[in-house]
């Protein structure tokens, strides 16, 4: 027990030394990213802030898209999951939307809004919409009658 | 004949409205390319089809994707076996696999090509990448899940270790097995399209910033159509398949 637990962070120990070493003597340096090099770039983007301010856009971001996506895809996926004629009207359409992956949408976002935060948050509303009226309508549907 | 009407009535009228609306929205704008209407859409679907590169778009996606999920699946199947069966190994790649799952596979793109240069090779990397982990943790969940009571009831009666793994362990963790394909596919497909948006010179998913650089919106819309459509398409395969080998399952109903 004991040993094993010391075995696998050993391991992977041996596995950074061995990417370190690769790195230095098989590549031009800054080609390749070591994890000494990883590490020092953390600390200074942190140093600077851009790490931060990088952080908090993509944050505010995806709050946004979120939020806008559950104010469509709450009421829709009750919708669906209340009334059966509308999840069956929607769902061929759902289906279909769910197999076009959020990049793919990319051209029409930059299209409408420019590359702006906009462009995000219509990206990222996309991606959460679906799940989020998929999983109302499925928790709707599979609610306790005994509690009603 | 009531219930086919109630079937297929409710979606019509509703893609019917939707198409309206979108006719509706598109002629009030100022600027027809901003958002092409239904039939300049269709139109250019057909068009693409019948003379223009959607075939060779299509082939050349199908190919990336095949090779990356073959790989990809593949290699999860045979990890989750492995895993199964020694527990070691189930140390070493468990946090491996924490580590790396979390990771889009989108986020490698820089790496692949770094590595591979744009080509082929970058979508079949990342597909592969993406593919790997669903399989890998759902088979590993349905082998552990295994009733021991029938493990104890085939040991009981006679039943080799080899017997126990080909007519016990197999067949309860197939729809595990394929549920886990399912997903993968999903990863696979949303991957394949990144993949080949950014670092590929062939593909639906090049095609279409190849289309948005001409600023041909409505031809962007069709390869978008094809690929919601062909994207429901292998879905639909899957669970057929599931429905062929493991329709007897009462998870199978759950899934449908």
């Amino acid at each position: 027990m004991r040993a094993d637990r010391l075995i696998i962070p050993a391991l992977f120990g041996v596995l950074l030394v061995l990417w370190q070493v690769v790195v230095w003597q098989a590549f031009p340096p800054g080609l390749v990213p070591s994890p000494i090099g990883i590490v020092l770039a953390g600390v200074r983007h942190v140093r600077d802030h851009s790490l931060l301010t990088a952080l908090s856009s993509s944050f505010a971001r995806v709050l946004a898209g979120f939020l806008i996506a559950f104010v469509i895809g709450l009421p829709l996926g009750l919708a669906m999951g209340l009334v059966p004629p509308i999840a069956r009207a929607v769902a061929p359409f759902l289906d279909g939307l769910r197999a076009i992956a959020p990049i793919a949408w990319i051209p029409i976002a930059v299209l409408w809004f420019g590359v702006t935060s906009n462009a995000a948050i219509m990206i990222v509303t996309y991606a959460a919409v679906l799940p989020l009226a998929l999983s109302a309508c499925q928790g709707v549907r599979l609610l306790d009658r005994r509690l009603l | 004949m009531r219930r086919l009407a109630a079937r297929v009535l409710p979606p019509v009228a509703f893609g019917g409205l939707m198409l309206g609306l979108w006719q509706l929205v598109a002629q009030s704008m100022a600027n027809p390319e901003l958002l092409p209407p239904p039939g300049l859409v269709g139109a250019a679907f057909v068009d693409l089809l019948i003379d223009g590169d959607m075939p060779d778009d299509v082939v050349a996606s199908l190919q990336h994707l095949a090779l990356g999920y073959g790989i990809g699946a593949g290699l999860g199947l045979l990890l989750a076996a492995l895993c199964a069966r020694f527990a070691w190994l189930m140390g070493v790649l468990d946090p491996l696999v924490e580590l790396s799952r979390p990771i889009g596979a989108i986020a490698w793109i820089a790496f692949a090509i770094l590595m591979f240069g744009v080509s082929a090779a970058v979508p079949v990397f990342l597909i592969a990448y993406g593919a790997l982990f669903p399989i890998f943790v759902t088979t590993l969940a349905g082998v552990r899940g295994v009733d021991q009571a029938l493990l104890r009831a085939g040991a009981a009666r006679g039943a080799s270790k080899r017997m126990l793994v080909t007519h016990v362990v197999l067949p309860a963790a197939l729809p595990h097995i394929l549920s886990g394909a399912r997903l993968s596919l999903g990863v696979a497909w949303a991957a394949m399209i990144a993949a080949e948006l950014t670092g590929s010179d062939s593909g639906l998913g090049w095609r279409l910033f190849w289309y948005q650089e001409f600023f041909r919106m409505d031809r962007v819309a069709a390869v978008i159509l094809m690929i919601g459509l062909l994207g429901v398409a292998a879905d639909l395969l899957l669970r057929l398949l599931r429905r062929a080998v493991a329709g007897w399952s009462p998870e199978d109903a759950h899934a449908r």
